[in-house]
């Protein structure tokens, strides 16, 4: 229900004054400071006894010619209020709106002058005689306010008076006193169950959340707030954790943990990606994430891309990262793509002892056949060495490199540990 | 009864009764291109057939043939995925585009190809490095036709394969940079000879491929003394003591 407060004795100014007052009695208030009157909220409750708790308010602060008009419908309403000033209390009954209007003079729903002008040459003189009208010849005759000022006469009144209530975000916290957390197992326990909870409560409400913020409550009284934020939104469990468990290896706390609240900040619709229509993978791309996270969560960090460094041993070049779900799901449309195949190495991940029979070539013995398993293997064609040394301080290494074609016309890369004088099979170009 | 649907309930007697026939997806599906003309040309079809399983024997050139495959589906919108049984794969030359997957050991690989495939999500799909035998194979034969990928697997079983291919390089076919004595420095290219086989289907082709070195460079770190050159382990057991 709309309870519409007005007085004439009200100016602008002090209507945020009064507002507050009404705001002590009324859960939502609105102030209409054209029309110099406040709207209250009476939604769900006793209008009467709100009404008398107003009037009290209002009271106090020396308000006291205030009139209240009471309906579901705002116009109905308003029109109670401003036009009943004899009554100080109004209550349009549901349904008989629009016949309270009826009686009302047509000049109560404030039409502007050249409009007014026009319901006089036409005979309109209240509410009921403009909304018996039909919608057609109102907005033929009196155009678009016409029509407004018919759906108002006809007790129609779609005005958002009260902004809708926002929701409360899901949240979730858990707070100990006994003792303090430092075991970052018993930290991801925790927060395994907040996160739980808090993807439940989205889940339930159709959202996704865009970011989340982890506070960590700390023994000397502080706390620590860190925001995790994935690429895209979602209420996935198992995303989110993924998530907070790589930030947790980063986060560094300045003391024990007594407390772990779990509070989202932003949240989305549950709608999908627009998508590009020549992305051919986009339809996919919702269940090979899920894939994909759930392949991560089985077997640990097994989608990986290179991270390559300048080391001088090839094998210690590069070290593997995780890729994301998102990421790796996404379909990459890479430009200007190179599709001729090359030939390039293959590593083992740890080098084969060999035994190799070599001949003298100036300055190094140049490998000419090689014992792998129980096969000697006849080597066709060898390019080299390239030698390489380096690391003084931690494992020095010397090597002699070779590129061997073997008689099956395979390129293998083989090695002498200039040290220990042992040869080794390293990878071959696939 | 209808023809609409009596093509149905055919389909279902025949599920029924024949639970591991798989349906004939060849010429009806459109196949996998990888890209490469002279490949694509003798396979069936023009590229590696959905839902199916091809098996590539790999006895050289596999590796440079198939990455280019994938990076091909990965430019034109669709998923290519590489599992790395061995992890044999060296990232300085791994490109963007296809998922790499390094699991940690052979079973882990037939899952994480069992699951890629299921998703549905990826139009290629390549094992190497873990060989599934008998009942594995017909269990991600099975996969690759519920999902719709095609799935390569680099292996000599070449049970409930559809397309079998084989790839060798030419030993004499190496084109070498010489160094000033003469020798043969640097391996320029190479010619990779692949023929695929299938039901009625026997094509071969043969191609050059560019043979990519990687930069071999000597300490990062100043002042060692230089050891080229060096075959005993003497000068690394002097270097020690000073």
């Amino acid at each position: 229900m709309f309870i519409c407060i007005y007085s004439p004795d009200w100016g602008a100014s002090s209507l945020e004054h009064l507002a507050m007052a009404v705001l002590r009695a009324a859960p939502r208030v609105t102030l209409d400071a054209g029309k110099g009157q406040i709207w209250a909220d009476g939604k769900s409750l006793q209008v009467e006894l709100i009404c008398h708790k107003l009037k009290t308010e209002l009271e106090q602060l020396g308000a006291i010619n205030t009139s209240f008009g009471i309906s579901a419908i705002a116009i109905a309403s308003e029109i109670a209020a401003r036009e009943n000033l004899a009554d100080p209390l109004t209550i349009v009954d549901k349904g008989d709106e629009r016949k309270f209007l009826s009686q009302h003079a047509i000049a109560v729903l404030r039409p502007s002058p050249p409009l007014m002008n026009l319901f006089d040459g036409v005979g309109i003189e209240t509410c009921g005689d403009l909304a018996v009208l039909e919608q057609e010849s109102v907005e033929v005759r009196f155009g678009a306010e016409g029509v407004h000022l018919w759906r108002l006469a006809r007790a129609d009144d779609n005005r958002l008076i009260f902004a809708p209530m926002p929701r409360s975000r899901p949240q979730a916290s858990m707070d100990w006193v006994d003792y303090t957390l430092r075991n970052p197992e018993r930290l991801v326990f925790v927060i395994n169950g907040l996160v739980d909870n808090v993807s439940a409560a989205l889940e339930s409400q159709g959202l996704c959340a865009r970011e989340m913020t982890l506070v960590f409550s700390l023994a000397n009284r502080t706390s620590y707030e860190h925001l995790v934020r994935p690429s895209r939104s979602t209420s996935s469990r198992k995303a989110w954790m993924r998530l907070i468990r790589s930030h947790l290896d980063r986060i560094e706390l300045a003391d024990g943990v007594t407390g772990i609240a779990l509070r989202v900040e932003s949240v989305t619709g549950e709608v999908e990606r627009q998508g590009d229509i020549f992305d051919r993978g986009f339809a996919t791309a919702r269940a090979t994430e899920e894939t994909v996270a759930q392949l991560l969560d089985d077997q640990g960090a097994v989608i990986v891309v290179p991270s390559n460094n300048a080391h001088p041993l090839l094998e210690k070049r590069t070290t593997w990262q995780m890729q994301e779900p998102a990421h790796a799901a996404r379909a990459h449309m890479v430009k200007e793509t190179r599709v001729d195949p090359q030939l390039t190495l293959q590593l083992f991940a740890e080098p084969h002892r060999i035994i190799v029979k070599t001949v003298r070539r100036r300055d190094h013995d140049l490998p000419v056949r090689y014992r792998d398993n129980d096969a000697w293997i006849l080597i066709e064609t060898a390019a080299g060495p390239d030698r390489v040394s380096g690391e003084q301080w931690e494992k020095p290494f010397a090597r002699e490199y070779f590129r061997c074609v073997t008689e099956d016309g395979t390129l293998v890369w083989i090695y002498r540990e200039a040290g220990s004088g042992q040869w080794f099979l390293q990878g071959w170009w696939d | 009864m209808s023809a609409s649907s009596a093509l149905p309930d055919l389909r279902s007697l025949l599920e029924q009764r024949f639970p591991d026939a798989t349906p004939v997806t060849h010429r009806t599906a459109d196949p996998v291109a990888t890209g490469i003309q002279l490949l694509d040309g003798i396979l069936p079809n023009g590229g590696l057939p959905r839902g199916r399983l091809t098996v590539w024997m790999p006895q050289g050139g596999a590796t440079a043939i198939l990455r280019a495959a994938c990076i091909s589906v990965a430019s034109t919108g669709e998923r290519s995925a590489w599992i790395d049984g061995l992890g044999t794969i060296t990232g300085q030359f791994w490109d963007e585009g296809p998922v790499l997957v390094r699991p940690a050991n052979r079973r882990n690989s037939l899952r994480a190809a069992e699951e890629l495939m299921r998703c549905g999500g990826f139009a290629l799909i390549v094992l190497t490095g873990s060989e599934p035998a008998g009942t594995e194979m017909v269990r991600l034969s099975r996969s690759a036709r519920e999902g719709g990928a095609a799935f390569v697997a680099l292996t000599t079983h070449t049970s409930m394969a559809s397309v079998r291919v084989v790839s060798r390089i030419m030993p004499h076919s190496y084109v070498w940079q010489r160094s000033p004595f003469g020798d043969p420095a640097e391996a320029c290219s190479a010619s990779v000879s692949v023929r695929a086989n299938s039901l009625g289907w026997n094509r071969k082709t043969e191609f050059r491929v560019p043979i990519i070195q990687h930069d071999v460079r000597s300490s990062l770190e100043g002042g060692l003394p230089d050891r080229r050159g060096l075959r005993t382990a003497d000068v690394l057991r002097n270097a020690g003591k000073d």
